[in-house]
């Protein structure tokens, strides 16, 4: 077996092991990256020399018996966390050249643990679309078939870890961003609870909805990144000092007794029957493991879409109103178009959707997960669209808005949610489902998640 | 409406763009409008989001 076709742990596994070395994997990553990154255009900056020098003293310090739980394992990252240094564009043609005299703690964190990071990875422009898509340095590709969309706006990311490039990424997610394109490319991609993960030297979309997260090929995977990332950091006042589980630990593969429940509902209206077909048998497994699926209803969740919308582009107006000013033809139309309608709402209506947040929050949690642990919904409600039919033509603004459909309103809410993958569609493609929790219960998703994935096999399906 | 991005914002915007724009906020606007008449009461503000994340169940 190609050790770039393990999982995170089972790498990291084999390197203590001594299956093989952090340079056999760093090395083995960086050709990959060369072979694939161009045709899947998902790959910002390679920074190969770090990662080899970075990968040579994490063996020679395991050697020295020092050894953390990402000790070697090469890691690359959305392009818009900050590495004191390096360039860092978010995509944009803005920030091409924007070189940070800081470094984003989760990346210090991940560095604390040993990871090796080998670069960073494509996204849609300053994070702002749900299918990846990026005017000027081309759209990423889905891996699965180049045609398609790899999901955004962690594109890159997606993509990367589907195509067994590395082993996990971080991701940001304020509207779907890590969730899509786990879906779309069939991996894991966790968005944490608001607040539970740094956003310190990240780029902000939205300060009130920003989350960081992992994307990755497993549950465990995921659960094992976000061991090292969750907690608080002084140099993000916003992180809470909520105590952090130790969430791998907890994966003991057991959901019986696990409440499920299944909104029906607003979160179908879009999907066909052979999603609907997939999301079915994903709640077959978990019954077959013990857990209880029962039927719950959920609120006004146009509602909810409509007060995120008010916080995602008065927030983004915010951080780019000088650049609307100064620079609105180094802006995509789209990317403009999106953000825009920010500079029309007066204050009191931003303050209105932040003042709403905790009763409808509380409204959501006490009706949609009343008497259940989590919530199971699509993840995207629509087969996974091809890039010309996402960027061209009459049906561009459905299809961008019906891909967030199941997801944005969960930002607003600032619950966690987990999209794993769950089979394909008739053209191949990856199709996920989504657990949603309580605040800070992302434990309890990972363990569903974990089990899930033991007695399903689609998250070790591979690309060709 | 329309006046906003530009006497206040200073962001000039050509009129389509303009007219997109206002259109979607106007809609919105009304929207939010109502549902906070609707429910918002003088004592919510946006911190109590957060007490409410942290509150054990």
């Amino acid at each position: 077996m190609n050790a770039l076709d393990l999982s995170l742990t089972d790498a990291a596994d084999g390197l203590v092991r001594g299956d093989f070395t952090s340079v056999d994997l760093t090395r083995a990553a960086l050709e990959r990256a060369r072979e694939l990154g161009g045709k899947l255009n998902c790959i910002a900056r390679l920074d190969a020399d770090d990662a080899l020098q970075q990968a040579e003293t994490a063996d020679r310090e395991r050697k020295q018996g020092k050894r953390g739980p990402l000790h070697g394992v090469p890691l690359a990252h959305k392009d818009l966390f900050y590495l004191r240094g390096k360039t860092v564009a978010s995509g944009s043609k803005i920030r091409r050249d924007f070189v940070p005299d800081t470094t984003a703690t989760v990346l210090t964190r991940l560095a604390g643990a040993g990871a090796i990071n080998i670069g960073s990875l494509h996204m849609a422009e300053f994070a702002f679309s749900p299918t990846g898509y990026n005017e000027h340095y081309g759209h990423a590709r889905n891996p699965w078939n180049t045609a398609h969309v790899p999901g955004g706006s962690s594109s890159g990311s997606g993509a990367a870890v589907a195509a067994r490039i590395v082993y996990g990424s971080l991701g940001t997610d304020t509207g779907g961003s890590i969730r899509h394109p786990a879906a779309m490319c069939g991996v894991t991609g966790l968005k944490p609870t608001v607040t539970r993960v740094s956003r310190a030297g990240a780029m902000p979309l939205s300060f009130s909805l920003d989350c960081v997260g992992p994307l990755a090929r497993t549950a465990r995977d995921c659960a094992r990144i976000m061991d090292v990332i969750a907690g608080a950091d002084a140099a993000d006042p916003t992180s809470s000092s909520e105590p952090v589980p130790h969430y791998e630990a907890a994966l003991d593969g057991n959901v019986r007794g696990l409440r499920i429940g299944l909104a029906r509902g607003y979160y179908y209206d879009p999907v066909p029957p052979e999603i609907a077909r997939a999301l079915e048998e994903s709640l077959d497994a978990l019954r077959s493991q013990g857990a209880t699926v029962v039927e719950v209803k959920v609120p006004d969740i146009d509602l909810i879409n409509t007060l995120m919308h008010v916080l995602m582009t008065v927030e983004a107006a915010t951080v780019h109103r000088k650049w609307l000013q100064t620079r609105r033809n180094d802006y995509s139309l789209q990317v403009r178009s999106r953000i825009e309608p920010g500079l029309f709402y007066p204050a009191t209506r931003y303050l209105e959707a932040l003042s709403m947040r905790a009763a409808i929050t509380r409204e959501f949690v006490d009706t949609a997960m009343k008497g259940v642990d989590v919530l199971h919904i699509p993840a995207i409600p629509i087969p996974t669209p091809t890039i010309q039919d996402s960027t061209t033509g009459p049906d561009v603004m459905r299809i961008i808005g019906t891909l967030g459909h199941c997801t944005r309103g969960i930002n607003y809410l600032g619950l966690p949610a987990i999209s794993v993958p769950t089979g394909f569609d008739g053209k191949g493609l990856p199709i996920g489902f989504q657990l949603v929790g309580r605040p800070f219960a992302e434990a309890a998703l990972l363990r569903a998640a974990d089990a899930y994935q033991r007695v399903t096999d689609w998250h070790q399906k591979k690309p060709k | 409406m329309e006046n906003i991005p530009q006497d206040l914002q200073q962001v000039a915007m050509p009129p389509d763009e303009l007219e997109r724009a206002s259109a979607m906020a106007k809609a919105t606007n009304q929207k939010v409008r109502a549902a906070a008449d609707q429910r918002l009461r003088f004592e919510d503000e946006p911190a109590g989001y957060l007490a409410f994340l942290h509150k054990k169940p």
